[in-house]
This record gives C-alpha cells, sequence and structure tokens, in this order.
C-alpha cells in the first residue's frame, strides 16, 4: 500500500491525518497500527501532505505558476485559501 | 561609496581613478554627516593594520568611530573566523570597538544575522530567505524559532483552559494528536524558562511543581475591568476606605490564577486603592495601556475638580 493510500484509508475510516501551521503531523481517530506506521514513516507521510497542501494552494491561486511565491502566513490553514492583505493583517 | 549629485549613490571601488581612501583618511570626514551611510566591504581592504593586533585594530575602530561621531551610520563588513565560533576575525577589539555586531550565517536554508554583540536594543536574530528568481531577501523566520513560539502559545493555553493543571496534563494534552509527541523535558523546559512571565506555578510539599496559573489570563482582565466600577471611584474620591465593593471581596475571589485568596481591598481603612489596580496585583495591560485605567483616571480627575470647585464656593 502506498502511503497516500494509507492516507486516504484512515480518512475514509472516519480519522483525520493532518499537517498543522508548524508543519507537523497530527493524527485522530487511528488505530495503534496506524500511529505506529505514521510514526515510522513519519517523514514519507509529511511529504504527501504537504504534496497535498501545495496542491491545494496551486489550485486555489487559479494555477498560478508563482503561488509558491506567496508568502505561508498569505493562505487561509487549511482550507488553502489566499488571503486579501486585510485578512492576512489579522493573522 | 561616494555622492554624485544631491541624492545619487555610487560605489567607490578600486575602478575609479580615484580609488577609495584608507580609514585615517581624512577626505572620508567630508562625507560623513546625519542621513550618510557608509558602507566598508571589507573592512580590511580599507586598513593595513593586523587584524590579530589589539592596539592596530582599536587605532582602526577609532577612525570608524570618528566617521560616525560627525553623524554618519557606519556600516562595516569584516570576515568570520575559521572556526565559526566568535563570530568575527581576529582580536576582540573588533567588536569592542562597534556598537552593533551581527554575525552572518545559514540556517535551515535561510540567511541569519545572529547578534554578538549589542549596545543599543537590536532584533537578537534576524532571518533573511533568498528569492533567486526576484534577486531579493524576504524576510523569514526559523522554524525552530516559530515551533518554539508556537509550543510557548500552546502551553499558555492550556494552562488558560485549565487553571492548576500539572506538567503531565499538560503534555499529554498538547501530544494528543501529534505523531511524534514533544518531550516531557522539552515542555518542562519551556515551563521553567517562562514562569514567573506567564505563568507562576504552586509547589507541593517536596517543592515539586505541581499546578500551573496563568498570570494574565483574560477573565483576569475581565475582572479588573469591572472592579473600576463606580462605586469604586466614588469611595475613593469620597475618601473613604477602599474596600471591597461588595461581599464578594472585589470579585477577586474566583479569579483562575489562583492563589489571590485575598480580598483586594486595603488592609489599612486609610488606604486608597486605584480603580483598576487591587492591592495585591500589579496593574493589567491591554495594547499598551493600563485595562480601563485612563477613561477611570481622567473621569475621577474631572470629578475631583468638580468637587474641589464645589468645595471653594461659599
Amino acid at each position: 500500500m502506498t502511503a497516500s493510500q494509507f492516507v486516504a484509508r484512515i480518512r475514509k475510516n472516519g480519522g483525520r491525518v493532518w499537517l498543522d501551521q508548524l508543519g507537523r503531523l497530527n493524527a485522530e481517530g487511528v488505530s495503534e497500527n496506524q500511529m505506529k506506521e505514521l510514526s515510522d514513516s513519519h517523514d514519507l507521510f509529511v511529504a504527501v501532505l504537504r504534496e497535498e497542501i501545495a496542491g491545494k494552494r496551486w489550485e486555489r491561486s487559479g494555477k498560478d505558476p508563482k503561488w509558491w511565491r506567496y508568502p505561508e502566513e498569505a493562505w487561509s490553514y487549511p482550507e488553502q485559501e489566499l488571503l486579501t492583505a486585510d485578512a492576512n493583517a489579522m493573522l | 561609496m561616494y555622492r554624485d549629485g544631491e541624492n545619487a549613490h555610487r560605489h567607490w571601488g578600486m575602478w575609479c581613478d580615484d580609488e577609495p581612501p584608507l580609514l585615517d583618511n581624512s577626505l572620508l570626514l567630508t562625507f560623513a554627516r546625519p542621513g550618510v551611510v557608509l558602507f566598508f566591504d571589507a573592512l580590511i581592504r580599507f586598513h593595513r593594520a593586523d587584524e590579530n593586533s589589539p592596539s592596530a585594530m582599536s587605532q582602526v575602530m577609532a577612525c570608524l568611530r570618528r566617521l560616525q561621531s560627525q553623524g554618519a551610520t557606519v556600516i562595516a563588513f569584516h570576515h568570520r573566523d575559521k572556526k565559526l565560533e566568535a563570530g568575527y576575525r581576529g582580536t576582540a577589539e573588533i567588536p569592542s570597538g562597534a556598537d552593533v555586531l551581527y554575525s552572518l550565517g545559514k540556517e535551515e536554508g535561510n540567511l541569519v544575522l545572529r547578534a554578538v554583540k549589542a549596545r543599543v536594543q537590536v532584533d537578537q536574530v534576524v532571518t533573511f530567505t533568498a528569492d533567486w528568481d526576484e534577486a531579493r531577501l524576504v524576510p523569514a523566520e526559523l522554524n525552530s524559532v516559530l515551533e518554539k513560539r508556537a509550543l510557548v502559545d500552546e502551553i499558555r493555553d492550556q494552562i488558560r483552559r485549565n487553571p492548576g493543571t500539572s506538567q503531565s496534563r499538560i503534555a499529554k494534552n498538547i501530544n494528543a494528536t501529534l505523531v511524534k509527541p514533544i518531550s516531557r523535558w522539552r515542555i518542562q523546559r519551556v515551563l521553567d524558562q517562562h514562569e514567573g512571565s506567564l505563568w507562576r506555578a504552586d509547589r507541593g510539599p517536596s517543592g515539586t511543581k505541581t499546578a500551573y496559573f496563568d498570570l494574565f489570563s483574560t477573565s483576569q482582565k475581565e475582572l479588573l475591568i469591572d472592579d473600576s466600577s463606580n462605586t469604586r471611584a466614588q469611595q475613593v474620591v469620597d475618601g473613604g476606605p477602599a474596600g471591597p465593593a461588595s461581599g464578594a471581596a472585589a470579585g477577586l475571589g474566583t479569579m483562575e490564577s489562583g492563589g489571590l485568596t485575598q480580598p483586594a481591598g486595603a488592609a489599612d481603612p486609610c488606604q486608597q486603592v486605584l480603580p483598576t489596580q487591587p492591592a495585591d496585583l500589579p496593574p493589567t495591560y491591554e495594547g499598551g495601556r493600563s485595562a480601563g485605567g485612563l477613561a477611570d483616571m481622567d473621569a475621577q480627575v474631572r470629578r475631583c475638580r468638580n468637587d474641589d470647585e464645589k468645595g471653594a464656593q461659599p
């Protein structure tokens, strides 16, 4: 099973796997075995979820090729929508 | 760098007919004035002294100081030591002669300026990340700094939500969903570092810290604002004892932070208590001003003046 399949399976069963704003891997509603798997392959799952976030940001930016140039703070979390300058100032 | 016209600046390099003068050349003094920034890149190119000689380098630094005393801002670029220990190369006379010394390094892929010496209040760490496409430096923050700040916020949040919580409970709540939990040791370290500034700890019979309380919880602020009611202000104006406004010990008995079991009223009947400041609490600040204090103080002063005027009338 690939890492993305593993994440998809957790989500299908009602669990949650996500990165917080500091990029730390969090999980909720997962079994002990799944938690061990997440811990053992921590960096792999972080990479998968970062890829997922990057994909969302790219799409939300209107597929702007310079999507990554916006600072991290300019995106809402975890929806990954680009914030206006005013909203960004409130962060 | 030299001035060409009133506002333009140009690099004064070795390619110019008139080569840049050494630091002891009085020509530099004609440029040194308020509003002018002089860059020396690198410092070693502007003197012939031995960098390891304290007496020689003190003279070099005195030249820079002379330019600064004319009102100019002087920025000198100097090389780091090979072992990257001291943050600069050569004698300690170099940092001694500077007001602020930053050491430039690379951490987590960012450019990091760390203050080695600062005679004035400056940021200890300044971080940039390079945007090569745009050829610019973007202010950034180190993940380690962000992580630590987030941990402090999380711990503070836990203590605010659960006054009297223990270290183990804090660790358990913070690590509830983290796949890689934060160690108890690290949490303990943060708790120790900010004890007294953000929270306080009650100690058990053996001296161990058993319960943590927030020092500046929101509910505390609200109570303090409530405490500055008209009744309390009126008491102060009347010169009467500043006891609790009601029988409930001025609301302080319900404070989350605990330990405030004494009523806020003055022990001495003659003692006057400011409306926003209970006798046994430090003033609460909210956005750089005393919470609710200024408006109350104004009203109080106005009331005192009115009373004085009334009293002066026959």
